[in-house]
């Protein structure tokens, strides 16, 4: 293309920062480092903690595909570009600009989560004597670019360079071309002359995605719209084509990184029928549910960093982990609400609202309205159930299952593009430990307690209304009241003294075992556990003990349903993504 | 497709795969002690599969419960017997079938992956029933058609819920020992079909090579890539115990070679240029109804898995 093109692109830097991605397409290359947001969940180790982590949305239902990519590039944004190759030619209405917030709201929900219990007082007097005189069962708790102007001159370099401009368009403040080549050393050229710095060693890594037929995405800011628009920061693209390649051409996406630097990659699968995992790499769950000591709660982010970290580097870096699976019209425990309908339709799940709207509208006013948003962590409550949340969007018509991969991956351990396969498998998993709070007492505090309860008083109403059932029960023919049966009151009340001082013996006994016995068994065996998950030595983890703090769960509130577009015959992306985007002609 | 009772001369149409060439006494290469020659084959594959089982549960975190592995072995038995005895085989009192039976369970243990406890006794039974029901060829090779680790695999993938097949499970590092137990047990067979893996093998990976070359990867990337794709623990398996069958393959060695290659390569096809999931079991799948066709075209005497070599069928 001629230098005389777009006076944007002259103000470009040469210097672009190439950030080659795909999915059908690869993922972000160059990223400094990533800028964490904040409102963080408190027991949630959130995509954020992973510098240079890439993430992708990928939603698919037969060959209908959605992309969505969030780069941590955080260099200038007059340097960044980006090479996406694409099954198809994408079109004006293929793409959009998505939100930042989307990902977020994915990485919320289904972050590793930690979830707290408390243990119950072992001090507990069992003295029943008198009270279960027809004992029934007791139900027990529940356990819990390019320009739109180009010349014929550009045109004839494009052609001698094998290069087609197959579309060209601004959608907000980027600007996009798509581009169909020949030969990778002239994709390379027609890069390089259009103002795209491209990584050493791009051609080579573009020639495959040549001959395979696919085509190139390229996008870089147009900072003038950005200025209009006033954005300051780069947005994630989503791109809705059709392809029967159900793969993350993360390849390309090595380029810029040496060949034995792990990178990070979170990919949220969307699916309709199950979860979904690496049919050409192995896929494994990482270690969950397990009990790890309670002082680990303010270190959770750590621990999972740990836990990471250690997992990955045992593993080689050869394998995709997966960190959540689970159908999205619920949670348990929540680590955030599920997405709604709305929140959903914005990740590209297209077959969720639609023509469903009211349905889904409807479902969303529960009876008696919106419930607070819990955490999974609530310091300082009662042993409970933690919410599971039953919560309409997925629910009912079609499922969204989300399954949330994570890759550390280096050039040397991933040669092959990550390819994927969707499984009929429905069970539920997530990243989950626990702890388990120790009851805050002692032997001593329940000798005190025990002692404090006085038996002879409590005896004497015991046996009255114990006599009085006695006398009811004979009257109405219950039945005999087995033990109490035909005693005198003294012997009821020396009956229910030994009971009572029995309960009392056997209550300071299970402190006893409680405090002495079972918790530092228990505590011993959660060290060895968080030691095995982290690496973590025994001795730092002794130290670490003292510490503990509070952590209160910062809730995420649920996003509001806001009305669909009625069906039309526009193409499931245009309904999708609703307008098209703003003709490059328009551009000065 | 025939329904007929099989086999009428006392040795059960027992199946499965099998690797492994043992060149016979007497053509001056190699042998085995007469004892351990005089072992059934499919001995050698109970032990190559159960360690592959264990390695897989145990190093390898298959998605797989012990009580799966149970129901599929019980209602493989099951099934056997109630074939036997129902079809009232001379031999039902033999336990050469049974052998047979726990041959496919391990390799439907291997394969298949449910997320309930039905899937895989179900598979286990329809797979063993398909050695008696469905059933073709000319008289003297008549066998049943379809290999039962490979039907229930398809079946499971194809048509039932809440089952799936997971070709990425072993990875490929632990590679070299696969293959290095593979080779063995190619070795320590002796049922002759060494051909049928070796051409298999040797044409999906000349196509993976040609793939890598004519997309025209770097060296380093192409040769790294198809290491990767040729070293995937599901394709060595397929190419050493189910496509090996040599009672579901062509009874002809030049027409089982060309066989091997034709499923490489439809596989290779489906896999690789569709990009459609599980290529190899789906191709060999289909291919099986195409074998009672080849041995009609090219008759020869049929496998008998007792003297682990080809003799004439006594019909």
């Amino acid at each position: 293309m001629s230098p005389a093109r777009s006076g944007i692109r002259r103000h470009t830097h040469p210097l672009v920062r190439a950030l080659l991605a795909a999915a059908s397409v690869a993922l972000g290359i160059a990223s400094p480092h990533a800028s964490a947001f904040c409102g963080f969940y408190a027991g949630k180790a959130d995509a954020s903690l992973f510098n240079e982590a890439s993430q992708v949305v990928l939603v698919r239902d037969g060959e209908r595909t959605v992309l969505s990519m969030l780069n941590d590039y955080s260099g200038p944004l007059s340097e960044f570009a980006l090479v996406v190759p694409t099954p198809t030619v994408l079109q004006q209405g293929q793409v959009r600009v998505a939100e930042k917030a989307t990902f977020e709201r994915l990485d919320a929900y289904s972050s590793p989560r930690l979830a707290e219990y408390h243990d119950l007082d072992p001090c507990r007097m069992n003295f029943w004597w008198g009270q279960n005189m027809y004992p029934r069962a007791v139900p027990a708790p529940m356990a819990a670019a390019a320009g739109a102007m180009r010349s014929e001159m550009a045109k004839s370099r494009d052609a001698a360079l094998g290069v087609t401009v197959e579309a060209a368009y601004t959608l907000e403040e980027y600007d996009i071309v798509s581009l169909s080549a020949k030969q990778s050393d002239g994709l390379e050229i027609w890069l390089r002359e259009n103002g795209y710095k491209i990584p050493k060693g791009a051609s080579a890594a573009l020639k495959p995605y040549i001959n395979m037929g696919m085509k190139f995405f390229v996008a870089k800011v147009n900072l003038k719209e950005q200025k209009r628009l006033g954005y300051s920061m780069l947005r994630p693209l989503q791109f809705a084509f059709e392809s029967e390649k159900f793969m993350l051409p993360m390849r390309l996406g090595m380029l810029n990184a040496p060949p034995n630097k792990p990178q990070d990659l979170i990919v949220y699968v969307l699916t309709k029928n199950g979860r979904v995992e690496s049919s050409n790499y192995r896929t494994v769950k990482l270690a969950a549910n397990e009990n790890l000591p309670p002082f680990v709660k303010p270190k959770f982010k750590e621990f999972y960093k740990a836990l990471y970290d250690t997992s990955t580097a045992r593993e080689d870096y050869k394998v995709v982990f997966t960190e959540y699976f689970w159908d999205m019209s619920w949670c348990d425990p929540c680590a955030a609400n599920p997405l709604s309908t709305e929140e959903l339709r914005k990740a590209g799940v297209f077959w969720v609202g639609g023509d469903e709207a009211g349905n889904f509208q409807q479902m969303q006013i529960a009876p008696g309205g919106q419930k607070p948003a819990q955490g999974a962590v609530a310091p300082s409550s009662p042993p409970r159930i933690l919410p599971g949340r039953p919560i309409p969007p997925g629910g009912g018509a079609q499922p969204v299952m989300l399954t949330r991969l994570h890759v550390r991956y280096t050039s040397n351990t991933f040669p092959e593009d990550l390819m994927f396969t969707q499984t009929k498998d429905k069970q539920n998993f997530q990243t989950r430990y626990v702890i388990q709070n120790p009851y805050a007492g002692s032997v001593a505090a329940c000798t005190a307690t025990t002692a404090k309860s006085d038996c002879e008083t409590m005896c004497k109403s015991r046996v009255t209304d114990v006599e009085r059932m006695v006398g009811e029960a004979k009257k109405n023919n219950w039945g005999s009241p087995g033990d109490y049966a035909g005693k005198s009151s003294d012997a009821l009340q020396t009956d229910c003294l030994k009971a009572c001082s029995e309960s009392k013996r056997s209550a300071i006994e299970a402190a006893t075992r409680y405090y002495e016995r079972e918790l530092p068994e228990r505590l011993a065996r959660e060290k060895q556990t968080l030691a095995k998950l982290t690496g973590w030595s025994l001795a730092e983890i002794d130290r670490m003990g003292a510490d503990s703090g509070n952590v209160t769960p910062v809730p995420v509130k649920g996003g509001d349903v806001q009305p669909v577009p009625p069906a039309d015959n526009r193409t499931w992306w245009q309904k999708l993504f609703g307008a098209t985007p703003v003709p490059r002609a328009s551009r000065g | 497709m025939s329904t007929q009772a099989p086999i009428a001369n006392g040795t059960i149409a027992v199946t499965e795969s099998s690797a492994a060439p043992w060149p016979r006494l007497g053509n001056g290469r190699w042998h085995l002690p007469p004892a351990l020659a005089r072992i059934d084959a499919r001995w050698f594959q109970i032990l190559f599969l159960a360690s592959f089982l264990g390695l897989g549960a145990l190093a390898r975190d298959f998605a797989l419960t012990w009580q799966q592995v149970a129901l599929t072995f019980a209602a493989a038995l099951v099934t056997q017997a109630a074939w036997q005895w129902g079809l009232g085989l001379p031999n039902r009192k033999g336990w050469s079938g049974y052998l047979s039976a726990i041959v496919s369970s391990f390799g439907i243990s291997i394969l298949v992956r449910a997320d309930s406890l039905w899937v895989h006794p179900l598979l286990a039974a329809l797979a063993m029933s398909s050695k008696f029901v469905l059933r073709a060829g000319p008289a003297e090779c008549r066998s049943h058609i379809l290999n039962p680790a490979n039907f229930a695999a398809f079946a499971a993938w194809a048509w039932l819920p809440g089952a799936w097949l997971s070709p990425g499970q072993w990875g490929s590092e632990s590679l070299a020992s696969l293959w290095f137990i593979a080779l063995g047990g190619l070795v320590t067979q002796r049922i002759q079909r060494w051909d049928v893996s070796l051409a298999f093998l040797a044409t999906w990976a000349a196509l993976l090579a040609g793939r890598v070359l004519w997309l025209d990867y770097s060296a380093g990337v192409g040769s790294a890539m198809w290491l990767q794709q040729i070293s995937n623990g599901a394709t060595l398996l397929f190419a050493f115990f189910m496509i090996s069958d040599p009672m579901t393959t062509p009874q002809r060695r030049s027409a089982r070679v060309a066989y091997a290659m034709a499923v490489a390569s439809v596989a290779f096809l489906w896999q690789f240029v569709l990009y459609k999931p599980h290529g190899l079991i789906v191709v060999l799948f289909a291919a099986s109804a195409l074998v009672p066709l080849i041995n009609t075209l090219w008759p020869t005497v049929r496998f008998e898995w007792r003297q682990g070599a080809q003799t004439p069928a006594k019909r």
